[in-house]
Formats: structure tokens, sequence, C-alpha cells
């Protein structure tokens, strides 16, 4: 039995231990990797332009694997989050090739309050990114900082 | 007839002129647009309205929209790796991603990075991101493996 995961307006709304499944899917083009290559200004030929020669498919640029899988989780998670803190860490356990369809998987590791104002909580999440053929592409251990309910009466989420 | 090059362009530095300690030079800084910030944040399917929503971000704390976190990430490795004379990148890792201050479009970012280990097939560094001539805003790990040019 799957439940439901509404999307979290607060720190009370995460539920630690949960692993969300988005809906989002994404498939990688050629334009997407050399615009987001080209925007962030990498130069080096094997990050973005190269084909690897035992698939013939251009490996997708780390970097847009993460912003569209971190990007595919963001409603569920950290859409009404104050501040992003960071990432513990941020691994591309197998590559992800150009022409891949990519999902993402959340699990919510952790919640705390703040210890400087308790009106707000950190929560951290892992966000694995996935291939149609199930092989992770991405592992991500990010933090963010949000309004708890007793600091924002008026953002809680709608029931 | 096509003529022969007698040169060869290099650009960055060799592996083997890494070493434990030392600097990388970066002279590259970049100015971040809203362009930039808007196409990465629809293109990554990033829904955060800090980064597409003028009107929500002028109401927060920030008062106006902030760069998305992953695409400068992405920036601030591009400035460290185009310095690298490598002759293809196999795999990274990040560790230890800190954002300390905010990144606004219009700011120029620049980036530091010093060698923390360097073996036979890879590196790792630490890298500071800087903006607007010096000011921090972000500390990591990039740990890199490659094939020598």
């Amino acid at each position: 039995m799957t439940a439901r995961w509404l999307p979290p307006h607060r720190f009370e709304d995460f539920t630690v231990g949960a692993l969300i499944a988005h809906r989002q899917r994404r498939r990688l083009t050629d334009a997407d990797n050399l615009l987001f290559a080209r925007l962030s200004g990498h130069e080096h030929p094997s990050l973005f332009a190269y084909a690897e020669p035992a698939s013939g498919r251009a490996r997708a640029l780390p970097f847009l694997v993460l912003s569209i899988c971190g990007g595919m989780a963001v409603r569920a998670t950290s859409k009404h989050a104050i501040a992003n803190l960071g990432w513990t860490y941020i691994r591309f356990p197998t590559p992800a090739y150009v022409g891949d369809v990519l999902r993402s998987l959340t699990r919510i590791e952790d919640k705390r309050l703040s210890q400087t104002d308790p009106a707000r909580g950190i929560v951290t999440i892992v966000t694995f990114g996935i291939r149609e053929d199930d092989s992770i592409v991405l592992e991500a251990k990010r933090s963010f900082l949000i309004a708890t309910g007793a600091s924002d009466p008026a953002g809680a989420r709608p029931r | 007839m096509l003529p022969s090059p007698t040169h060869v362009e290099t650009h960055g530095v060799a592996p083997a002129a890494l070493s434990a300690g030392a600097a990388l030079p970066i002279a590259t800084r970049r100015t971040i647009t809203d362009f930039d910030n808007v196409a990465v944040s629809q293109l990554a399917m990033n829904t955060h309205p800090l980064h597409t929503d003028y009107l929500h971000a002028r109401a927060t704390r920030f008062g106006r929209p902030l760069v998305v976190s992953p695409f400068l990430l992405s920036c601030l490795c591009a400035l460290v790796v185009n310095e690298l004379e490598v002759a293809a990148i196999g795999a990274l890792e990040i560790r230890e991603l800190a954002f300390e201050r905010p990144v606004h479009p219009g700011d120029t970012i620049g980036a530091q990075a010093s060698v923390v280990d360097v073996h036979a097939h890879g590196a790792t560094f630490e890298v500071i991101g800087v903006k607007d001539g010096g000011e921090r805003f972000a500390r990591f790990l990039l740990a890199l493996d490659w094939e020598h040019a």
C-alpha cells in the first residue's frame, strides 16, 4: 500500500522515513545538455560534447542530472523552504546519457528544529535520480530551512 | 592545400604539475544574468518561486530572486575544470557543499581552488565560491577522476 504524499508547506508536514516517488519524468535531450553546459561555462568537451564510444550517445552533464532530478523533487519537498543550506554529498553512481528518461525518488532522512530560531526547522533529504532500467544516476543528500507552523500559521498546508 | 600547424593551443594545468596544498590559478569570472537563472530553473523543472517569481522573491527576507543552487555549483565546477589540461573527466563527486550567502542575478562570481589530494588518476580540490570581488558564498570539495591529456 502506497500512501499519498501531500505537498509540504512547513516543518511539521515532513515525515521522517518517507520515501516519495515523484510524479515528473524527464527525457534528456542534446539541447538540454548543450544549453545547460554552455550556460554554466563548461569548456571541457568530455563533460558535454563527446559521444561515448560504447553507446554512441553523449554522456549527460552531471550537473544537469543533479538539476533535473533535484528540480523534479522540489514540488514535494523544498518548494516552501526559506533557504537551501547545502549538500552533504552529491554522487553520480552511473552515468546518464542523452535520450535517457529520468525520474526521482526522495527519502526524508531527518528533521530538527533550528538551535538559533525554534520557529524554523532543518529538513534533510536524500534524492535519487533513476533511469528507465532502474540504475541510479544521482544520489544527493541536502538540507534546507523551513518555517514551523508556530512561526507561520498562515502558511499551513490546506487540509 | 591545407597548411600544417606549427603550434597546438594548450590551456590549463597538467595533472603532473598539481601538488597538495597548491592553488589552481583561476582568472575567469562570470556574471549570472536573470536569463541564466530563469532559463536553467525552467529547464530543470525547478518550481521554487524564489528563482522564477520576482513578486514572491521581493516579499521574502532576500528581497530579490536567488540564483538556483545546482546551477551555481555547475558554474563553479566549470571555472575549476576549465583550468585543467586533462583528456577526459571520468567521474566526479561533490562533498560538504555549503551555501553560506545568497547569490542574486547580476552578481559576478569567481572561484578559488586548492589541491587537497592528488593521485595518478585524479585529485580532490577545495573550492571556494566568491562574488563581487571577494565575498565568499559557497565552499565544497570536488573529487575528480580523469584520463591524462
